[in-house]
C-alpha cells in the first residue's frame, strides 16, 4: 500500500465528515438566526417605516449573532470543551482542520447571509425603502460579512475566548463606526434618496475593498495555521 | 518491524525540555510509558502523533515519518488522552456514526459489544456520563476502528478499580490481534505492570530507563548487609541507592546477579536479605536516581561508605 497516496486520496472525505459534523452541530441555532432574519424582514414589510430601525437592528443582530455562535460554538468551545485532542487524532493535519472549519462557518453563516441579503431586498420591491438605498444596503451586508470574517478569523488562529471576545467587540463596533462613517460621503447622500440605484465610484472602491479585505483574511488564516507547529 | 522508533527526539519550551528522546516499541507488544507529573509523557506521545511537531529528531510510526506522514499514520492509530472529551452535548451514537463515515474498518459489530460490555447507552448524551463511563465511551471509539497502533495517555487516571479492570482486560483482548501494539502512559505502575510487556521511565524531560518488564523485574534487587566498621563497598555496576544506618546496608541494584552477590560476599558484607523489587519500587528509585547530580547517582561506581546517607 502507498501510504502518502492513501492519505492524499483519502482526506478529503474526513474534511467533509467535519464539515458536516459541525453544520449538524450548528442546525437548530443556524435555523433560528434565519428565522430571525427573515422576521425583520416581515417586520419591515408590514410596519414599513415605523418598524424600520427596529427590523434593521434584528436583521444584522440575526446575522452578527448567526456568525458569533458560529465561531464561538465550532472554534472556541471545541477546544475550551477539550475536543480538539478527540479531533486532531483522526486522520488529518492541520491544514485539513483549518480547511473543514473555514468551510463549515463559511458555508454556515455565508449560507444564511446570502440568503437573509437576498431576502432582504424585497423591502426595495415593496417600496418601503427607496431603490437608491440598494448600494449602501449592499455595502452594510458586505460590512457585516467582513466583521463575521474578522471574528472567524481571530477564534481561529488565537482559538481562546479573550481574542474572540476581542474580536467580536471590534467587529461589532467597528461596523457601527463604518455605517456612520460611509453615510457621511457627498456620494452616498447624494444617491441615498434617490428612486434607481446609482454604483457610483465611491461604492464600488468601498465594496472592492470590503472583498479584497475579506479574501486576505482568509488567505491569512491559512499562512497562520500553517505555521504552527504545535495545536493542542 | 516497529509500531513506534523514536530517536534523539527533542522539544524545548520555555520552562521545559524534551532531550534526546529515544524510544522504540517493537510491533505486537505493550509498552508503559511511566513518569512523573511533567516528566514529558504527554509532549512525547503528542510528537507521536504529530500534534506537537519536534524541533530535531526522528519520528517514525508505523513506517511513516512524523509529523509529515501523520495522515496516512493516523489511520491506523487509535489515540485516547486523559484531556480528550467527547462532544458533551451530543450522545455516544453521534460520535459512532460520525467515526463510522470515516473509518472503512469500523466494526459495527465489535462497537454494540463494546457498549454492551461497557454498559454505555448509545442514546445517551456525553456531558451526562460518569468519568468512567467516558473513558469507556473514548475507549470505544477507537477500538472499533480496529487500528494497528493505541496510543493512550494516562486513560485509567481517575477511574475507580472496577472499570480500570474492565478497561485493562480490554486492552488485553484488544492484544489478541498479534499485529496490534500499544504505547500507554501511566503513573500507576500497577497497571503498567499487569500489562506491559516492555517499561520506559521518564524523568525531567529525558528516558531514564527502558526494557523488557521481565529484565526490569529479575535485575532490579534491594540487599540488606550487615558490614564492619571500616567497610567499604567493592566497586560495582548498577547501583542505584545506598542508605546506611549502623552496621547495616542497604544496597538497591539495577543489574543484580549471582556474581555480585559472591563479590559482595568477598569483600566482608554479610548478606541478610535479598530483595525483589516491585515496578513502583523500581520506578522510583530511577527516577531518585535520576534527579542526582551525576557524582552522587551510583549507578557505574561504589561511593564510599563514609558519606554515605544514613
Amino acid at each position: 500500500m502507498n501510504a502518502s497516496t492513501t492519505a492524499v486520496e483519502t482526506t478529503p472525505s474526513v474534511v467533509r465528515e467535519l464539515v458536516l459534523k459541525d453544520l449538524r452541530i450548528m442546525k437548530i441555532p443556524s435555523i433560528c438566526y434565519w428565522l430571525a432574519g427573515i422576521g425583520s424582514i416581515v417586520l419591515a414589510l408590514l410596519w414599513g417605516d415605523a418598524a424600520g430601525t427596529i427590523a434593521f437592528i434584528l436583521f444584522i443582530s440575526a446575522i452578527f449573532g448567526a456568525g458569533v455562535h458560529a465561531a464561538m460554538q465550532t472554534i472556541t468551545e471545541e477546544r475550551r470543551e477539550q475536543n480538539l485532542p478527540f479531533i486532531m487524532s483522526l486522520p488529518i493535519t492541520i491544514a485539513d482542520y483549518t480547511r473543514a472549519k473555514m468551510l463549515a462557518n463559511l458555508l454556515l453563516v455565508g449560507g444564511i447571509w446570502l440568503t437573509l441579503s437576498a431576502a432582504s431586498y424585497v423591502i426595495f420591491i415593496g417600496d418601503v425603502m427607496p431603490s437608491g438605498t440598494i448600494p449602501l444596503m449592499t455595502i452594510i451586508l458586505v460590512a457585516v460579512l467582513l466583521a463575521y470574517v474578522i471574528i472567524l478569523a481571530t477564534t481561529m488562529v488565537f482559538q481562546g475566548i479573550a481574542p474572540a471576545i476581542t474580536a467580536i467587540v471590534a467587529a461589532n463596533l467597528g461596523n457601527q463606526a463604518f455605517i456612520w462613517w460611509i453615510a457621511s460621503f457627498h456620494a452616498v447622500r447624494s444617491t441615498v434618496n434617490g428612486t434607481e440605484a446609482v454604483w457610483n465610484a465611491t461604492y464600488l472602491t468601498v465594496l472592492g475593498a470590503q472583498i479584497g479585505a475579506i479574501v486576505v483574511l482568509v488567505g491569512l488564516v491559512f499562512y497562520a495555521q500553517s505555521r504552527k507547529t504545535e495545536f493542542l | 518491524m516497529n509500531a513506534i522508533h523514536c530517536e534523539n527526539v527533542t522539544k524545548r519550551y520555555p520552562h521545559f525540555d524534551l532531550k534526546d528522546v529515544d524510544l522504540t516499541l517493537p510491533e505486537g507488544s505493550v509498552m508503559g510509558f511511566v513518569g512523573p507529573n511533567g516528566a514529558g509523557k504527554s509532549t512525547t506521545l503528542r510528537i507521536i502523533m504529530g500534534l506537537v511537531h519536534q524541533d530535531a529528531g526522528r519520528v517514525t510510526v508505523l513506517g511513516h515519518d512524523m509529523p509529515a506522514g501523520q495522515v496516512a499514520a493516523k489511520w491506523n492509530i487509535g489515540f485516547v488522552s486523559e484531556d480528550m472529551r467527547l462532544y458533551g452535548h451530543r450522545t455516544i451514537g453521534f460520535h459512532l456514526d460520525f467515526l463510522r463515515r470515516i473509518y472503512p474498518g469500523w466494526d459495527d459489530g465489535y462497537a454494540a459489544e463494546l457498549l454492551s460490555r461497557f454498559e454505555l447507552n448509545p442514546d445517551q448524551k456525553v456531558k451526562g456520563l460518569s468519568h468512567g463511563q467516558r473513558v469507556k465511551a473514548a475507549l470505544l471509539t477507537v477500538f472499533a476502528r480496529k487500528p494497528k497502533l493505541l496510543v493512550f495517555d494516562e486513560p485509567t487516571t481517575g477511574l475507580d478499580p472496577v472499570a480500570r479492570k474492565v478497561i485493562l482486560e480490554e486492552m488485553m483482548r484488544v492484544m489478541e490481534a498479534e499485529d496490534r501494539s500499544i504505547l500507554f502512559s501511566s503513573h500507576n505502575t500497577l497497571d503498567v505492570e499487569q500489562i506491559s510487556d516492555h517499561i520506559t521511565f521518564i524523568n525531567q524531560g529525558s528516558i531514564v530507563a527502558s526494557d523488557d518488564k521481565e529484565t526490569f523485574l529479575d535485575s532490579w534487587r534491594r540487599l540488606r548487609l550487615v558490614v564492619g566498621d571500616r567497610y567499604r563497598l567493592p566497586d560495582m555496576s548498577g547501583l542505584i541507592e545506598v542508605q546506611r544506618s549502623g552496621h547495616q546496608i542497604v544496597l538497591t541494584l539495577a543489574g543484580y546477579s549471582d556474581a555480585l552477590q559472591e563479590k559482595l560476599t568477598a569483600s566482608g558484607a554479610a548478606i541478610n536479605e535479598v530483595q525483589r523489587l516491585t515496578l513502583e519500587e523500581i520506578f522510583i528509585a530511577s527516577v531518585e536516581s535520576s534527579r542526582q547530580p551525576p557524582h552522587a547517582a551510583a549507578a557505574g561506581s561504589a561511593p564510599s561508605m563514609e558519606g554515605a546517607a544514613a
